[in-house]
């Protein structure tokens, strides 16, 4: 009996060792092959790619003097830079120099300016405003036409900070733009994104259009036309009213075709048979009376702006009412477009729009017409690019009245402003 | 039917009046002892050979008997565990010393469940088996409930320390409606749940007599519910079992500090019997058990539709809408596009912006911020229990008995949600007469949810009380606010994707931002603000359960054999039972009042020995409750004898279940799908007619063609299941061998649908998920089901005391159609081997048990969480020394003793280790 138990016991204790070892391994519950994380690349950033270019040690000095080397070079981040070389450095540096640095001027001069007396607000600025989150090459941007609005790196409004100054680059044959700053050479690669070689730099906005155009001395019938149409629409939610609470908001996107004063004159005169050569008062006074009503002038106000909304989500009917307009994204070819009137469009009621046109030289646009449905010619956009006043960063907004030089594609940061010689007429 | 009422009652009258009335003469008084440990044996049946006239052994192992007959009488001495012994009494002039030896003889239980009658476990004609309060003693375990868990074919499902829920034949889960659990004769379910709560309500440690258990189909005799098993717990009667008993387990959990910091362990136990006199006892029994519970871990990625859904890759950081098992809070879910596209709208810049960056073209779905389970419930396992009983003896076969059973805990459990059941309180108390005949027996159950709550719920409900996910209005459409968390998520993903970051980048930096002001985890911010609404009802937006739902039941049974032995033996017996549902409108559609429901049912039962080798048992019941059909459910069995102590059996039972009151009344929203119940008037409230449903994967797949599904009225569950078996002595009785096969088929499936209505009664807006609600409704899936299996066990008792057993036994599912969900969840193979010896050592005083228990990993599938579970492994050990001077034993034992942590369940607890030292006085 004990040989038994002894045999048994040895039997036991392979059974509890057999067992110890299996029980020894619970395993944990599946685990899933983890999702990855991002890899970020290596090699020299934005920033870095710039200063390794001598063609573009100017804007490096631009990069430095913003202070926004470090963030450029992010490798965790992907960006688009709108860039120029030297040379367009040199065009940007001479206007906004006012002058005072020739384009002559020796390389150390342009430097000495970008490093030294261009502030530093007005550098980063220009920076953020040329960049864009994300890699967008030039090919991937949409068709010339209304153009491919991006947001920049300025953001308009801090409590939505996706509300962002747009940047407006269009890809069209044979050339590209930026605004209206033509895109000069291929892409150039970086670790972190793509820099995309700029005619000469492409200036952010200061101001909205409202500031323009109530300063402007020969929009000033135009201002009261459109200060009649807000008759009646101040409140307290809307103490600007309506149309100049919307050209004066940055977060808009408007194109405005601004009748100069004497295309208004010609219009009312017509109407009213106050002499064109009449004062201007008279033709802002009748804007005021009752022998007009504010349906009618606040109907044509809204016809000469493009806001770029849409009353469906409808790709399409976005493509027909576009946002803002610069001459070089204008078509050759008469193209149908609706405008602001068309917000009031209703069931059995299509309102019409306006045809533009423009002519091109090369790069350049040397013509652009705008007509009203029932308009017997088109109007010509007066074209005329000077920008309406020089940046003089940091400058407060000048006293009205002024006389502008620039008529077309004067950009804000909620639209551009044409100037047109005939008022658009939709019936 | 008046007559045959009338005859019942005067049949149980005239058998409550047969007294006995003769005179008692002579006296005899003795002291049985254990022939090997000497210590004395409480407990002990003394019976006269010949005479009706018998007694128990009190604590101390006396005993005293009085009858009127003359000496020489010989007296029977019988106990489980030791050898049936007779005593030739000449004289009663000395006190009798009686040594009884030890018996390890195997197959010798008694058991009534099988046929509701005592028989010879070995004559079962259905597969049972039995536990024992001595296996109790000797099993390596912390809980008396876990020794049901290593029987043969036995399933568990373990929610928390005291929460585990057994099962046979498959369909396990937290909280099974498929299983019947019967204290002293009462169904244990909590009344508002449908399902027993392990043994957190019922019997103390001390007071378990005995454990039965039925595998498979048992509704002919125990009524609706059992399809898969029944198990029957009985206590210890005064009378038999007297003295004070006291345990005192003091252990110690969460040894590696896995989960949380090592804590101890308290089980508590005390018994106090008395048996006053031959006529009336009594008894009293309490219990405590206090631990730090463990806790789900399992914070995997979930990818969930509805009630079904699956475990996926990702984590917090890499899948913005991770949905963590055992995280709760980020269920909110909400597609971040819809403000996209407003601002796209809006912004030509942003949505071209948007449009290059694919961020409209596939779903955007982000998640909230959860909390783990560990970051909240921090759960604290209580678990008190308080019984006690009056036992008044009318005649000598009539015993009267007034019981109370009160319970109190707080455990976790895995339902639809996560739940903590907190300060959950449940009574049973019952009035009964029992005799050798007949039975009556009249019960009530009360259950109190007490602080119960919804966790996931509730810390939904957090997170939208310390930020909005979106602000709706009162018609629950979308007004969004800057302050809204997924405004603030959405605006500065959108402007970190603007910044230049990556998708992954945007979205930790967004989540940062959308959490400023996260109540951080343990936090007494967290803890006041999650407080304040896991105390507000669900009804009024918090996650407060008020279930206090109640269950009265009546039932007898009477023998008819005294008058029909000469054709076959017959029961017959007859129940009531009747639900009131009371959750104040936080569970069920009781917001107007509580709602009633009646069952009732009677059966019969037929059994026919023929030429001594054959018993054959022909039982029929017939159930009907208010809702639904009346149902027949017939069994039939054979016993053949092929040898003495060798027996096959053969059997085909039928059991169903009606649709259990949560299923029929159930009104909760859980995540974002609402479980509504199969009561018509459901279809009235939610207007079915006019604003039909439509089936959630056709709304998915295609919004524009949705199918509508026609709400249908569900019938009861049903299953058939054939079974053969063989239970048998060899080896010169020491070896047991049991073994079965069985094969079932299911009909009347009841499940769950997920369906999609509009919010506006436009089907057209279907396509819009802020304008449609998701609603789970039940139903019976048309498909059959079908399951086999087998089991298989060995007890062997080997020479010096030692013992050897084992059991495999597999549960198949066949025939499942695709896309079924049938909640199987049992594994197709498992194994208990257990090794032990009962005494060893100076006076075989020592003792030690052994076991293993493994099963195979299988895809748990249950409305919180579907997934793979591994193999389980586990290790239970004891050791144990017998004091026989002071009536007391001294045990160290472990559960899971490697510590290897596992899960039973997807979403569930994650068990590890619990060691204990015990000690128990009188413990028999």
């Amino acid at each position: 009996m004990i040989n038994i138990i002894n045999r048994l016991r040895g039997a036991y204790l392979v059974i509890l060792c057999g067992i110890v070892f299996i029980t020894s391994c619970n395993k944990e519950l599946e685990q899933f092959t983890p999702i990855a994380t991002p890899v970020y690349p290596t090699g020299n950033g934005i920033a870095a790619t710039i200063a390794a270019n001598a063609n573009y040690s100017f804007y490096n000095a631009l990069i430095t003097r913003a202070g926004l080397a470090p963030s450029l070079n992010d490798l965790t981040k992907t960006f688009t830079l709108f860039a120029t070389d030297n040379a367009g450095m040199k065009v940007f540096v001479n206007a906004a120099s006012g002058g005072a640095v020739p384009l002559a001027a020796p390389d150390a001069t342009f430097l000495g300016f970008i490093s030294g007396s261009l502030p530093v607000a007005s550098a980063q600025a220009i920076i953020q405003y040329n960049t864009i989150g994300q890699k967008f090459t030039s090919a991937s941007f949409g068709s010339a036409f209304p153009n491919y609005p991006l947001p920049s790196q300025i953001v308009l409004d801090p409590s939505q900070p996706f509300v962002r100054m747009p940047i407006f680059p269009a890809k069209g044959t044979p050339y590209s733009y930026v605004n209206t700053i033509p895109i000069t050479g291929a892409d150039i690669a970086a670790a972190n994104g793509v820099i995309i070689p700029t005619f000469t730099i492409v200036a952010p906005p200061q101001r909205v259009m409202w500031e323009r155009i109530n300063t402007d001395a020969d929009l000033t019938i135009f201002k009261a036309a459109i200060a009649r149409a807000d008759s009646g629409t101040i409140t307290a939610k809307e103490p600007l009213g309506v149309l100049v609470g919307a050209l004066s908001n940055g977060g808009a996107n408007f194109t405005v075709f601004a009748p100069t004063n004497l295309a208004m004159k010609q219009l009312l005169s017509a109407l009213t048979g106050i002499p064109v050569a009449a004062p201007d008062a008279n033709f802002i006074g009748f804007l005021a009376s009752n022998f007009i009503s504010t349906r009618l002038v606040k109907g044509i106000v809204v016809y000469h702006i493009f806001d770029g909304r849409s009353n469906t989500l409808s790709a399409a009917v976005i493509t027909k009412r576009p946002g803002r307009v610069f001459t070089n994204n204008i078509p050759a070819a008469d193209s149908v477009n609706r405008t602001l009137l068309s917000s009031a469009d209703s069931i059995g009621i299509t309102y019409p729009g306006v045809a533009i046109s423009a002519t091109y030289s090369g790069l350049l646009v040397i013509a652009a017409k705008v007509k009203g449905n029932v308009n017997p010619t088109a109007s010509n956009i007066i074209i005329n690019f000077t920008p309406d006043i020089l940046p003089s960063y940091g400058s407060t907004p000048p006293a009205s009245p002024i006389t502008y030089v620039g008529t077309s594609d004067q950009n804000y940061v909620n639209g551009i402003i044409h100037k047109i010689d005939q008022v658009l007429r939709p019936q | 039917m008046r007559k045959i009422a009338s005859y019942m009652m005067a049949l149980v009258f005239a058998n409550l009046m047969t007294t006995t009335l003769s005179a008692q003469n002579t006296t005899i008084n003795g002291t049985i002892q254990n022939s090997q440990s000497k210590e004395s044996v409480a407990a002990v049946s003394v019976t006269v050979k010949g005479s009706p006239a018998g007694t128990f052994t009190d604590d101390k192992g006396n005993f005293r008997i009085s009858l009127d007959q003359k000496l020489p009488v010989t007296l029977i001495i019988s106990s489980v565990g030791y050898s049936l012994q007779e005593v030739v009494v000449n004289s009663n002039s000395e006190p009798l010393n009686i040594q009884l030896a030890p018996s390890n003889s195997l197959g010798q239980e008694i058991v009534v469940s099988a046929s509701r009658v005592p028989e010879r476990i070995l004559e079962s004609p259905v597969s049972i088996e039995r536990v024992s309060a001595a296996n109790i003693r000797n099993a390596p375990a912390a809980s008396f409930y876990d020794v049901v868990l290593g029987l043969k074919g036995v399933d568990v499902t373990t929610s928390s320390l005291t929460f585990k829920t057994p099962t046979t034949r498959g369909f396990n889960s937290s909280g099974n409606t498929r299983f019947n659990q019967l204290v002293d004769g009462m169904d244990n379910q909590a009344p508002g749940l449908n399902f027993s709560v392990g043994a957190i309500i019922g019997l103390s440690e001390l007071d378990v007599d005995n454990i039965e258990l039925l595998s498979g189909a048992s509704s002919a005799l125990y009524g609706p519910g059992g399809m898969n098993g029944t198990l029957l717990m009985t206590s210890k009667n005064p009378f038999k079992y007297q003295g004070l008993s006291f345990l005192i387990k003091q252990g110690i959990m969460h040894t590696d500090g896995k989960q949380r910091d090592p804590s101890p362990y308290y089980n508590w136990n005390v018994r106090w019997a008395k048996k006053v006199s031959e006529k009336f006892a009594y008894k009293i029994n309490a219990e405590l058990i206090q631990a730090k519970d463990w806790i789900g871990t399992d914070d995997r990625n979930y990818s969930r539709t509805g009630t079904t859904g699956a475990v996926i890759a990702g984590d917090r950081k890499t899948d913005p809408n991770y949905d963590g098992v055992n995280v709760y809070g980020d269920e909110t879910s909400v597609d971040i596009r819809a403000f996209f596209s407003g601002i796209a709208a809006n912004l030509p810049a942003a949505a071209n912006f948007i449009a290059a960056n694919n961020l409209l073209t596939k779903p955007q779905n982000v998640s909230r911020t959860g909390y783990t389970e560990r970051e909240l419930i921090n759960p604290n396992t209580v678990n008190f229990k308080l019984s006690g009983s009056l036992h008044y003896k009318i005649t000598n076969n009539t015993e009267a008995v007034l019981a109370g059973y009160w319970g109190t805990g707080s455990t976790i459990y895995t339902g639809s949600d996560r739940y903590s059941l907190k300060d959950f309180k449940m009574g049973q108390y019952k009035i009964e007469l029992i005799n050798k005949n007949w039975s009556v027996r009249a019960y009530t159950t009360q259950e109190n949810a007490g602080e119960s709550y919804n966790t996931t719920a509730t810390t939904r409900l957090f997170n939208e009380s310390w930020k909005k996910s979106v602000t709706t209005n009162a018609a629950g459409s979308p007004t969004p606010l800057p302050t809204d968390w997924y405004i603030q998520y959405a605006f500065s993903y959108l402007s970190n994707r603007m910044n230049g970051m990556t998708d992954y980048d945007a979205h930790q930096a967004s989540r940062a931002v959308a959490d400023v002001g996260r109540p951080a985890a343990n936090s007494v911010a967290l803890k006041t603000s999650y407080d304040a609404i896991r105390k507000t009802p669900i009804s009024k937006n918090g996650g407060l359960l008020l279930d206090r739902s109640d269950l009265y039941s009546v039932e007898g049974n009477y023998s008819l054999t005294s008058v029909t032995k000469d054709f076959a033996d017959i029961l017959i017996g007859a129940n009531y039972k009747r639900y009131i549902l009371n959750s104040q409108g936080t569970l069920f559609a009781d917001s107007a009042g509580v709602i009633g429901t009646s069952e009732y049912g009677g059966y019969i039962q037929a059994t026919k020995k023929i030429f001594d080798r054959l018993k054959i048992t022909a039982s029929g019941r017939y159930d009907k409750n208010q809702n639904f059909k009346g149902r027949f459910t017939p069994r039939f069995t054979a016993l053949i004898k092929l040898a003495e102590n060798n027996n096959l059996r053969l059997s085909y039972q039928t059991a169903y279940r009606f649709p259990s009151n949560q299923m029929q009344w159930i009104n909760l929203q859980v995540g974002s799908t609402r479980l509504i119940g199969s009561h018509p008037s459901f279809a009235t409230y939610f207007n079915f007619g006019a604003n039909p449903l439509y089936t959630a994967t056709s709304v998915l797949a295609d919004p524009t063609k949705p199918q509508i599904f026609n709400v249908p009225n569900i019938k009861p569950e049903s299953v058939s299941s054939f079974e053969g078996g063989y239970k048998g002595l060899l080896m010169n009785n020491n070896m047991l061998i049991d073994l079965y096969y069985y094969y079932g088929q299911y009909s009347d499936f009841l499940g769950r649908i997920n369906t999609m209505q509009s919010t506006t009664g436009q089907a057209s807006d279907l396509s819009d998920p802020s304008k449609r609600r998701n609603i789970s409704v039940p139903l019976n899936t048309s498909d059959k089901v079908k399951t086999y299996g087998f089991g298989f066990s060995i007890d062997y008792r080997l020479p010096a005391n030692f013992t050897f057993g084992g059991n495999v036994a597999s549960d198949v599912l066949k025939d499942v159609p695709v896309d079924f969900v049938a909640y199987f969840n049992a594994p197709k193979y498992k194994t208990n081997l257990n090794f032990g010896n009962l005494g060893f050592g100076p006076q075989k005083r020592l003792g030690f048990n052994v076991a293993y228990r493994w099963q195979q990993g299988f895809y748990y599938q249950g409305d919180f969480a579907n997934g793979n579970l591994p193999d389980v492994h586990t290790l239970d050990a004891q050791i144990n020394v017998k004091l026989p001077k002071t009536k007391s034993m001294i045990k160290i034992g472990a559960n899971n003793l490697l510590n290897e942590y596992y899960y039973n369940a997807i979403g569930n607890s994650q068990i590890g280790g619990l060691y204990y030292v015990s000690f128990g006085y009188n413990v028999y």
